[in-house]
């Protein structure tokens, strides 16, 4: 249903260094990307009626009446995603009072929910999206009790605050050399620990009877509940509380509905790990609880592309990881995006340009991770639908697959030249046919001091 | 650190007067001559050898000289070491001929920050407490030489020399007001840092700003001594400055020189011998360091990581200090909050110096990339930078840095053979080295794995051979 309210008006009426667009529009002159696997659109006009792409074709007509804004050669994208990020949970790395992405709680280990901290309020996620980037997917942190790191959420980028598209997106966990200090320092202990709580939660969900699957959240609350049609929400005490279905049930009902979700296939396990040991110990536990499985990392995955392809198991990668950053990493490889397409492995990149811009640079360094995976043997289609349609298709976008094409949601990206280049520019967004602003707090220091 | 015995014996020797504190053997080799200058202490000498070739010529490229020319399908010729002449139609000779047409040639790429060789990945344990990057005892490491600390055989080395870096400042960290001495080296395979130390080049010197130095003491609430603030961190300066100065003073009137190393170094500061590489993020902070620097009389080279610079880029100007910069690293400490990509731009257009750096092994690969992001944001504040000034940035703008303008940096005749062959536009991210040289030497070439050195540390590791297919199924 287009959002044609006062206030959308107002907003686009208030972005004073943007045009002022008016509700339904067409772009004409792009080329435009469709990622629907036609190729490019040259010459594309595309119609935005509301909320959705009513046409995109070359050489289409504007219809009648119609505001038509042209752009002759600007390349359009959908929105991109980026499948591992911690944007919206940190605004400052060095002051604790800003990070929500780990908990010293001990009280839930899977149970833990850093959707409930995600705010959009943020110079991080604006200048994501001033970047391109309209959806990610955001991770906790290592928690206090090992193995499990917490659940993941699906970010909509969208302006204001409201930036949650989807809680328990993912349940993650960390296995590997380095990734629990302190705890179980041997990852057989890790892989065991995984073990022991899927086996006793498979065996006792079996015994529930599906009763209080968990209630995802997003976007208000609003939303569809597309995958909890077929659970009551009753939980352990009697309904009312947040409608989550586990009031009253305690922390050990957060854990165990979290790995509920996985068991009943909705939500994958992503699982942090790069060595090929612990990549085979992955392909080997999907198998045994016949689950979905994705892993982020995989920076020895080339040792095993075939495998993982035959395995279904996709992978978030950093296609610039090149150095030994720990022994778990030993033999990274700037090829390692290009050998897993090639092997048939479904590719998605996150973690992009290290640790400071995997956050801060959350839109642009996933950008020139992409370049950079082209640059050593990625075909170009393969990097394009690995930061588009990949990850919507993995992890779940509500209304967006990532793809233009007609009836679908009005969510694209114009650009002044490639967006692989790092040096290619947004020039102009809409979110659901809504022109977003571009101005970031760097854009307005800039042109404060270029000045002086 | 404590002063060595010799240093004692030197001393002694200077006062024309026999070692007192112990007995001398009966066949004892005489002592080292005094050092002609107090602050000329590093004890490791070069042993670099400039690899050889025959002479090459690259014909038909896009060439950008570094010192802000392009020119279109033209020849670059090397010979014995150096640039001979870059232009077109150049007469080929004896000369290699490589074919450069649609590919780009520049400068090599240096990189004037740079932790390789102490920050080695993959880190040990020991590095949690121990690390080579900043010595930790003290906020006064000015008596520590960080090539005395440099591993060769750290990966980092080769990943920088495939993507097209042939020469690298490597400072001490940030951790330490003073934090000592730094090197300048090339990314050639070696065993010691001596073979891969540029001869006669110029002696840097790390001090650092802002919340690092004080945190430090901050940490260590078991050192009175050691500062906790900007203004302690400032007297701190102050009064190991007047120190110094106080013994310049008196080693030019012909008093003994000063037996601490630690002063020595700062007398080099103050007689303009080392080259000042300061960490400083913010504006205020480095508005105080000139002030510093104008009291007693010094020169900062460059500012590193400034990323406040566009703040006062008149005051930059005034002092001729450079700014060695990043293209989009922000917001993960307090003093990084008020970053913005358009730095760069904003101090190339008001002409003040400006370059690029990597503080990182992972950036270290991509100072093309950072400056073409660099040259972006000047693009989006209406700041246009063509290719041939953007890679000033990563060329002969950090040359003049670490005070090698007039050996490095530039395609000119006479200059050093560093020269990377581009695949395309260097700032494009699809664009790859096909062949670097050093000295005119192929060092490394995308084309034949027998030119592509292996570190050692790969060498033999199973996780970095092929994988053989029909037995891992």
């Amino acid at each position: 249903m287009p959002r044609r309210t006062l206030a959308a008006a107002l907003l686009a009426a208030s972005a004073c260094t943007a045009p002022a667009y008016a509700d339904d529009f067409a772009l004409t002159g792009v080329i435009a990307w469709p990622m629907t696997g036609t190729g490019p659109v040259e010459n594309a006009t595309i119609v935005v009626r509301g909320d959705r792409i009513e046409t995109i074709r070359s050489g289409g007509a504007v219809p009648a009446g119609m505001t038509a804004y042209a752009l002759p050669g600007a390349v359009v994208t959908p929105g991109l995603f980026n499948a591992a990020t911690q944007i919206g949970l940190v605004e400052l790395s060095s002051d604790g009072s800003t990070r929500d992405m780990t908990s010293a709680w001990d009280g839930a280990s899977s149970g833990f929910d850093i959707s409930y901290a995600v705010t959009g309020t943020s110079t991080i996620v604006a200048l994501a999206r001033a970047d391109g980037l309209t959806g990610a997917l955001v991770y906790p942190g290592p928690s206090k009790k090992m193995p499990f790191a917490g659940q993941a959420a699906v970010l909509k980028l969208r302006e204001g605050d409201d930036v949650l598209d989807r809680s328990l997106a993912a349940l993650v966990t960390y296995i590997g050399g380095t990734r629990w200090h302190g705890q179980a320092d041997s990852r057989a202990a890790q892989w065991e620990a995984l073990y022991a709580l899927f086996d006793g939660a498979r065996h006792e969900h079996a015994g529930d009877g599906h009763g209080g699957g968990k209630h995802k959240r997003g976007h208000g609350d609003e939303g569809a509940h597309e995958h909890d049609d077929d659970h009551d929400h009753e939980g352990d005490g009697g309904g009312g509380g947040d409608g989550r279905g586990h009031f009253g049930g305690g922390p050990d009902r957060l854990d165990k509905e979290a790995l509920e979700a996985v068991l009943d296939k909705r939500a994958p396990l992503v699982i942090f790990t790069d060595r090929e040991s612990d990549l085979r110990q992955a392909i080997a536990f999907k198998a045994r609880f016949d689950i979905a499985v994705v892993v982020v990392g995989a920076a020895q995955g080339w040792r095993v592309a075939p495998q993982l392809a035959a395995a279904h198991i996709p992978v978030v990668i950093t296609p610039s990881q090149d150095l030994p950053t720990s022994y778990d990493e030993l033999g990274s490889r700037l090829d390692n995006a290009a050998i897993l397409d090639r092997a048939g492995v479904e590719v998605l990149f996150g973690q992009a340009g290290g640790v400071i811009s995997n956050t801060f640079n959350a839109g642009l360094a996933l950008r020139q991770e992409a370049g950079i995976a082209v640059a050593n043997g990625m075909a170009r289609d393969a990097a394009l639908k690995a930061i588009t349609v990949a990850p919507r298709a993995v992890f779940g976008e509500r209304g967006e697959d990532g793809t233009l094409a007609e009836g679908k949601g009005a969510t694209l990206v114009v650009w002044d030249g490639d967006p692989l280049e790092p040096s290619s520019l947004v020039t102009r967004m809409f979110i659901d046919g809504r022109p977003v602003a571009l101005d970031t707090r760097q854009d307005l220091l800039a042109r404060k001091y270029a000045g002086k | 650190m404590k002063p060595a015995a010799g240093l004692v014996a030197l001393l002694a020797v200077a006062l024309g007067v026999a070692p007192l504190a112990e007995a001398a053997p009966a066949r004892a080799p005489a002592p080292a001559p005094p050092p002609a200058k107090p602050w000329d202490l590093d004890p490791i000498r070069s042993t670099y050898q400039a690899p050889r070739s025959g002479p090459v010529l690259i014909r038909g490229a896009t060439v950008l000289d570094g010192r802000g020319a392009r020119l279109d399908n033209a020849d670059v010729l090397m010979r014995d070491g150096r640039i001979v002449a870059v232009g077109p139609n150049l007469a080929r000779g004896d000369a290699t001929e490589i074919d450069g047409r649609g590919r780009w040639v520049t400068p090599g790429i240096i990189d004037p920050h740079s932790h390789d060789g102490t920050y080695v990945l993959p880190l040990s344990e020991i590095d949690g407490y121990a690390s080579d990057v900043s010595e930790g005892s003290s906020v006064n490491n000015a008596d520590t030489w960080i090539d005395t600390a440099i591993n060769p055989q750290d990966v980092a080395f080769s990943r920088a020399l495939r993507s097209g870096v042939t020469t690298l400042q490597i400072l001490p960290g940030s951790g330490a007001i003073f934090g000592g001495h730094a090197v300048i080296v090339k990314p050639v395979p070696a065993v010691t840092v001596a073979a891969m130390k540029m001869p006669g080049a110029p002696v840097g010197f790390k001090m650092a700003c802002g919340e690092n130095p004080k945190s430090t003491g901050g940490e260590a609430v078991e050192h009175k001594d050691w500062p906790t603030s900007r203004q302690g961190v400032y007297e701190y300066m102050r009064a190991a400055f007047g120190k110094a100065r106080a013994a310049l003073a008196g080693w030019r009137a012909g008093h003994q020189p000063a037996v601490d190393p630690k002063t020595a170094a700062l007398e080099g500061i103050l007689a303009g011998d080392l080259r000042l590489q300061f960490h400083c993020y913010r504006a205020s902070d480095m508005a105080a360091m000139l002030a510093l620097a104008d009291e007693f009389g010094f020169r900062i080279t460059a500012f590193h990581h400034a990323t406040e610079s566009y703040r006062v880029v008149d005051l930059l100007k005034a002092h001729g200090t450079c700014s060695v910069v990043w293209s989009d690293w922000w917001g993960y400490k307090l003093e990084a909050s008020d970053a913005i990509r358009a730095n760069a731009a904003i101090l190339s257009r008001a002409g003040a110096c400006v370059t690029m750096h990597s503080d990182s092994p992972a950036v270290g690969q991509w100072l093309n990339l950072e400056a073409a992001k660099a040259g972006a944001a000047g693009r989006k504040l209406g700041i246009a930078i063509p290719p041939e000034q953007l890679i000033t940035w990563i060329t002969s703008g950090p040359a003049r840095v670490i005070g090698l303008a007039d050996r490095i940096g530039a395609l000119a005749p006479g200059m050093d053979a560093d020269v990377v062959l581009w695949s395309g536009n260097p700032f494009s991210v699809y664009s790859r080295p096909e062949k670097v040289f050093i000295a005119g030497a192929t060092m490394f070439d995308r084309a034949d794995p027998s030119v592509q050195p292996v570190p050692d540390f790969e060498v033999g590791r199973p996780a970095y051979q092929p994988v053989d297919q029909e037995v891992s199924q």
